[in-house]
């Protein structure tokens, strides 16, 4: 690796343009941040900010709640997600390649629609709670613990499942094989020899998990109700304070990124640290199973893959239901939400389009530099970029919107306000996903056919677009369409961020729940996953492009 | 006066100028033309692509512009112009202007001690400068002319040094190597070959020293200006393109006409076998259909150097004798100057004019192929070529001006030997003795100049047979006794004498 | 007589002109939701169809500080609707406005010197989920509230968050004095906006919420069967809210436009109808267009808006002291 001799033309110039403009729209509102948490009212430097905090008895408790929640939707997640992926991977039976779109399912659906329908089916007035109670039948109610358990549960299990299952299929079969050769019963040696490989992958995905739910604001939002939680109290203190003293806020945000950062920190020393390199060898073939046992895998598998597409349907319906204000009429259908969201207030479709556009281009752009410059120019310039980029996966996007808005909306460059802010908001927190998708890539491309079209008489700046740009083209397209799905669903930073005006969809969504519009709410929700679907199944059918291969 | 000749240039159909042009001719190597503009703006105005020149009582022709003037001509405008503008008078009469254009002059010869691209911007500023002075509109149009097949250029590396984060991987390393020859780098891994192609190839960038392409001094020229031709040992094919989009890429960059790209082409695609298969993809093809692919693009731009990192190593047994005549062929016909790099040495006695075995970084020896093999002039050496057994031995003191003949000890007997190689010495010397060069005998009668042993296996390999043979209070040695020529077929266990023949070279420790 | 192209083009650009003269846009601030406000474009554009309305939707406080912020160059024209506690401290970015119809809208309805006027009025009631009373008794009025077996079992809205908590804790403190609200305050579960109050209560998360009339009401005539309204015995209090031109507006006329079209009879009975908003009009008989009962039949315990807006930050003080002291 080389440290400083990098050629500075071309790569060397874009390697520090793109990290100034990285650490222009990251690091410079992250250090804005922590700086106003160190302040107090008369720009000393204090910590009076954290001792509010502690001496607040409501924050101890919601940060309590916090990580309690944490800790139970990820082993709930790890319940669900491990036999899942163990199920997939070394049985055959029927329905099985219907788990394939579970990926799919996942990153599609928007939180805010998960939320939503589950209220509309296991709420208070919820379709199933109803009909229960025509039963007799009475449900708890979905508010609060129950249902963060529930929904948030459902939504991140497939972390766990996707990254268990990919180690299982990477598993060398012959262990097992030499464990069984060496005398130990099968599931002893299942047990021994499974077990401690597949902890690191299970590992790993469930600290992200754990650092998602931590910094999960949506659902918590919906369904918290009188639970404190971190992420919600924080947000309700940007609202607070909005046009004082920011000092509660980045206090609490502050907060939050320590507990990310604590869990990251584990993450690579202790867990990485087992992480063992396996030849990859041929995984034991799936076994099929018989009749029996084939209804309960089969009964299982349907019965997550139709929990995690159940929104999508409700959403659907509750669109086209009638309703009187805030009462849904299940059973009577009607075009009129939809019909009035066009109609009257269509704003929210298109700023979420033009937002994510400008928003999937800029960031498709920069991700394709970005990769190649730490894939192929390694450095330890490039190296930081890697880090750099990577940063707000960490960052709830509810801190990262109070960041930014605390940096951009005073001072030398104001964009609160502007649809800039907008895109940067989106740009910014989705950037890591299509740099991750097109890096990928760029591992298999191999230098050579870089230095061919070099020693071809092309300049290095022209075979990168000559040579590696088309054989990075499906990866290209894969990287735009999950940036684009991504960053229409985004709504913990753009909540923050957004001014009358700019609304987006899914900001349209929370503001109609919020007043008790459920029926207006999915009407957005439906044009919303319609526009999410849409490039997706063209890509696939169209293109043949394999959106989640590496994801 | 230089002739002035009517010219109309076009340049990707626009009309750039027309008028009477001086034409300046300078002799270049092997019938190079080189006409130069004085009216520089027509150079920069000229686009990458095709130009027509038109020459009363001529037909019109064209001429395939590149970039920075250097073009590609077609062979009928070489007989062209040979014809009507090379007289020696003229040539007298051009070398005059050339006297009178001091800058021009000077720019050219400064020219001349760096590579092409800034030859010409240095020489388009010049004539600029001197346009401006003189204010005039005469019109001088130079296109560097590139005839077919003169531009091979011979590799000279002086004083090399490359290291990777303090690891010296080259140093103080020089070597030639002569035009139009195949010359082979060979080693082990790890001993620098690679990196020494790399170096020429222009992806690393020397530390120390300085690399030569004939006279022109590329040791700082970026990789895609040196005009150089690459095969890789993973073929590096475009994956998304056709082979014959793969093999005109370079023509392509060079801004050849459409209609020369495809014949040239096609005759490139031909030449390696692959006539049908032009619109393939690399996918769909076997290795050795790569590897011809990949040759036909680095031949087809006629660079000045081929260069060949390890291109066999991922080929089949079979397929890579093949592919060893198939390149052989290629190279040939083209006398180009080929730079090869393999590890694997019977490839390099095959194939080479000349090899370079290479060691840690340095060169331990360069020669012919017969060269190597049969006087090596260390263990290493040896040992790399072929094979052989290196046996340390005492030598006899003997005198150095009888040609070389002199005597060892080894396991007690005093033979006769040859002395190869500088330095052996009375410090000790190593016998190389080849296999096939060494023959079994029974122990009696007693065989003048060998060595007692007894015989610990026995390899029969149908041409011939190979025995592991200790030698009486000695080291092992192998015997390889081919099918027809053996007086004795011994057995492990059996004792035997080893003939070791006069002529056995002992060489430095 | 035959139009020749020459003429056809005149008469079209003249009409089309004509029509651009007449169109004019409004850029319209306000904190109601979709229906509402479309509502409101359905009468407008019946009574002066060349108006063309633009919204911008916020809460009212984020739409009031964008006001303040635009304040050197205005972007929105009229700003509906606000309580008039908030309005009162933005005084400076009013223009004011005297419509013709102000005859029809009662003096404590007005705002000072014309600065604004009152659209409509939210009364605060008591909102009963039945089906999660649960053994408690239904509810009559406020001082029930105030027993023990009410502890945790309602829900009031934290009166910093929003216009109409305000009034209603600010009620309860001028009626029942500082112990009663401390009282309250002890049993009370509250949430973070009255959207949280009235849905909660809606969806059976709260047995009681203690939130504006016309929220409730939506659930009652949506057909929430479980769903009742209760005028508390011991007085209600009155929340009006008003709109105002926006200082140095670009549409002025336009706005003054609409200042009339949104305080006309129409108007003030359509979102009646539709959204239960109790008009400030005189001329309007709520009993006879809704189930609602009219203004002079409910008991209202009045209550100084003046005086309510000024001592703001001693009521939320006392209000946060009072809480935290039930913990």
């Amino acid at each position: 690796m080389n440290l400083i001799k990098l050629r500075w033309w071309p790569w060397g110039v874009l390697t520090v343009i793109a990290l100034v403009i990285l650490a222009f729209f990251v690091l410079y509102p992250l250090g804005v941040l922590f700086s106003n948490s160190v302040r107090d009212e008369s720009g000393a430097l204090s910590l009076a900010g954290f001792a509010l905090l502690l001496d607040n008895s409501m924050f101890v408790e919601a940060v309590g709640n916090t990580l309690i929640l944490g800790v139970t939707v990820t082993a709930l997640s790890v319940a669900i997600g491990v036999p899942l992926a163990y199920m997939v991977a070394r049985y055959e039976f029927p329905l099985k390649n219907l788990v394939a779109i579970l990926p799919v399912v996942t990153i599609v659906i928007p939180e805010v629609i998960v939320g939503q329908s589950w209220l509309l089916i296991l709420g208070n007035n919820g379709l199933v709670t109803n009909f229960l109670e025509t039963l007799g039948v009475e449900l708890p109610s979905f508010y609060g613990w129950n249902g963060l358990v529930f929904s948030m549960t459902l939504v991140y299990y497939t972390y766990i499942y996707l990254g268990v299952l990919a180690a299982l299929r990477g598993f060398d079969g012959q262990l097992e094989e030499a464990g069984l050769s060496l005398g130990t019963p099968p599931l002893m040696t299942k047990l021994r020899v499974l077990v401690p490989l597949m902890l690191p992958a299970v590992a790993v995905n469930a600290l992200v998990v754990f650092s998602l739910v931590v910094g999960n604001f949506v659902l918590a939002t919906l369904l918290g109700s009188r639970v404190p939680l971190l992420s919600v109290m924080t947000y309700n203190e940007f609202i607070n304070e909005m046009g004082g003293s920011p000092l509660l806020q980045s206090a609490m945000s502050v907060v939050s990124i320590v507990i990310v950062g604590i869990v990251l920190f584990v993450q690579k020393k202790v867990v990485e640290r087992k992480l063992y390199t396996m030849t990859p060898g041929r995984a034991p073939q799936a076994e099929r199973v018989r009749s029996g046992a084939a209804v309960l895998f089969t009964g299982c598998v349907g019965f997550i893959i139709f929990l995690s597409i159940l929104p999508l349907v409700v959403v659907f319906i509750a669109a086209f239901t009638e309703t009187s204000g805030p009462v849904m009429r299940w059973g009577t259908w009607s075009f009129t939400n939809i019909l009035r969201i066009v109609r009257s207030a269509p704003e929210p479709i298109f700023n979420s389009l033009t937002f994510a556009s400008m928003a999937t281009l800029a960031g498709v752009v920069f991700a394709v530099l970005a990769s190649y410059l730490i894939i192929k120019k390694r450095s330890l310039l490039t190296q930081s970029l890697d880090y750099i980029v990577v940063m707000p996966l960490t960052i709830s996007g509810t801190v990262m919107g109070i960041a930014l808005v605390q940096t951009f909306n005073t001072g030398w460059l104001v964009l609160a306000g502007t649809s800039a802010i907008m895109v940067l908001c989106y740009a910014v927190r989705r950037l890591p996903f299509a740099v991750r998708n097109a890096s990928s890539t760029l591992f298999n491309i191999p230098d050579s056919i870089e230095e061919a079209s070099i020693s071809l008489g092309v300049s290095p700046l022209m075979s990168f677009f000559k040579v590696v740009l088309p054989v990075m083209k499906a990866s290209i397209v894969s990287a735009a369409i999950l940036m684009w799905v991504t960053t229409i669903a985004e709504l913990a930073a753009t909540v923050v961020v957004y001014t009358g005006g700019l609304e987006t969809m899914p900001i349209a969504i929370f503001r109609q729940i919020d007043g008790g519009r459920l029926g207006l709410a999915s009407a957005y929700g439906a044009v919303m996953i319609t526009v999410i679907l849409v490039p997706i199944l063209v890509s696939i059918k169209l293109f043949r492009i394999n959106l989640f291969s590496n994801r | 006066m230089a002739p002035r000749i009517q010219v109309d240039v076009v340049s990707a159909e626009e009309p750039i100028f027309s008028g009477e042009a001086e034409f300046a001719v300078f002799p270049g190597e092997a019938g190079e033309l080189g006409i130069f503009p004085r009216h520089a703006p027509l150079l920069t105005r000229v686009k990458p692509g095709t130009v027509r020149l038109k020459i009363p009582g001529r037909d019109e022709f064209e001429l395939v512009y590149v970039s920075g003037g250097i073009l590609e001509v077609q062979p009928t405008l070489v007989t062209l112009l040979a014809d009507t503008a090379i007289r020696a008078k003229d040539l007298d009469e051009a070398k005059a202007i050339k006297a009178r254009q001091g800058t021009e002059e000077a720019a050219r010869s400064r020219a001349e001690k760096f590579n092409i691209a800034s030859a010409e911007a240095e020489l388009a500023q010049a004539i600029r400068l001197h346009a401006k002075k003189k204010g005039r509109n005469t019109h001088l149009v130079v296109f560097c002319i590139a005839s077919e097949g003169g531009s091979v250029a011979s590799i000279s590396i002086e004083g090399i040094k490359k290291e990777f984060s303090g690891n010296v991987v080259l140093e103080d390393l020089s070597l030639h190597i002569p035009d139009g020859k195949f010359y082979t780098l060979l080693g082990p891994s790890g001993c620098g070959k690679t990196t020494l192609l790399r170096c020429i190839a222009g992806f690393y960038e020397a530390d120390a020293g300085r690399l030569l392409f004939d006279r022109d001094d590329m040791t700082h020229v970026p990789t895609h200006r040196r005009d150089i031709g690459m095969v890789f040992q993973d073929y590096a094919l475009f994956p998304d393109k056709t082979v014959f989009d793969n093999v005109a890429y370079g023509l392509r960059a060079r801004g050849v006409v459409k209609s020369e790209i495809r014949q040239r082409v096609d005759q490139a695609v031909k030449s390696v076998g692959l006539a049908d298969l032009a619109e393939r993809y690399p996918a769909q093809m076997s290795g050795g259909q790569r590897q011809r692919v990949a040759l036909a693009r680095a031949l087809v731009i006629r660079p000045r150097v081929l260069l060949m990192d390890e291109p066999l190593s991922n080929l089949d047994a079979k397929m890579r004798t093949q592919m060893r005549d198939v390149i052989l062929d290629l190279v040939q016909e083209a006398h180009i100057t080929t730079v090869f790099v393999t590890h694997d040495q019977e490839e390099a006695l095959a194939m080479s004019d000349q090899v370079a075995i290479m060691d840690r970084g340095k060169i331990a020896q360069t020669g012919t192929p017969e060269e190597l093999y049969g006087t090596p002039v260390n263990a290493y050496v040896a040992d790399f070529i072929g094979s052989a057994n290196t046996i340390p031995v005492d030598v006899e003191p003997f005198d150095r001006s009888a040609g070389g003949a002199m005597h060892y000890r080894l396991c007690g007997r005093r033979l006769e030997g040859v002395s190869g190689g500088a330095r052996a010495d009375e410090q000790g010397g190593v016998l190389v003795a080849r296999p096939e060069e060494l023959s079994l005998h029974l122990v009696e009668p007693a065989v003048e100049n060998a060595v007692p042993g007894s015989v610990l296996r026995r390899q029969y390999l149908g041409f011939k047979t190979s025995y592991r043979v200790r030698l009486q209070d000695g080291p092992e040695i192998r015997v390889d006794l081919s099918g027809g020529d053996r007086a004795i077929d011994p057995h492990p266990g059996d004792p035997v004498q080893v003939l070791f023949p006069p002529h056995s070279r002992v060489i430095g420790a | 007589m035959k139009l020749k192209l020459p003429q056809i083009t005149a008469g079209v650009l003249f009409s089309v002109a004509a029509c651009l003269a007449q169109a004019q846009t409004v850029v319209l601030y306000s904190s109601n939701n979709t229906e509402t406000i479309e509502a409101a474009i359905n009468v407008t554009k019946k009574k002066v169809p060349s108006l063309n309305v633009q919204q911008v939707t916020g809460g009212t406080g984020a739409l009031m500080k964008r006001i303040q912020a635009e304040a050197q160059n205005p972007r929105g024209d009229i700003l509906w609707s606000g309580g008039f506690g908030t309005l009162g401290a933005y005084k400076e970015y009013m223009e004011p406005y005297r419509p013709a119809d102000l005859a029809a809208i009662p003096e404590e309805f007005r705002g000072p010197d014309d600065l604004w006027v009152g659209t409509n009025v939210h009364l605060m009631v008591i909102m009963v989920n039945e089906r999660q009373l649960k053994g408690l008794p239904m509810p009559k009025t406020w001082s029930d509230f105030m027993k023990p077996e009410w502890k945790g079992k309602f829900a009031i809205t934290d009166p910093s968050k929003s216009a109409t908590a305000y009034l209603l804790v600010y009620g309860l403190l001028k009626q029942f004095g500082r112990e009663g609200l401390e009282k309250i305050a002890a049993n009370a579960v509250v949430t973070s906006s009255s959207g949280t109050t009235y849905k909660g209560t809606a969806m059976g998360e709260y047995a009681v919420g203690l939130t504006i009339e016309y929220a409730a009401q939506e659930y009652v005539a949506g057909g929430q069967k479980e769903i009742k309204l209760v005028y508390p015995s011991e007085g209600s209090y009155l929340a009006p809210e008003g709109m105002f031109i926006i200082k140095g507006a670009k549409n002025a006329q336009a706005a003054r436009a609409f200042y009339d079209v949104l305080m006309s009879k129409e108007m003030q009975q359509e979102l009646l109808v539709k959204a239960f908003r109790r008009p400030t009009r005189t001329d309007i008989q709520v009993s006879r267009l809704t189930s609602l009962p009219d203004i002079n039949s409910v008991k209202i315990f009045p209550l100084d808006q003046a005086a309510a807006s000024e001592e703001y930050e001693q009521l939320v003080a006392l209000w946060n002291l009072a809480v935290s002291k039930a913990k």
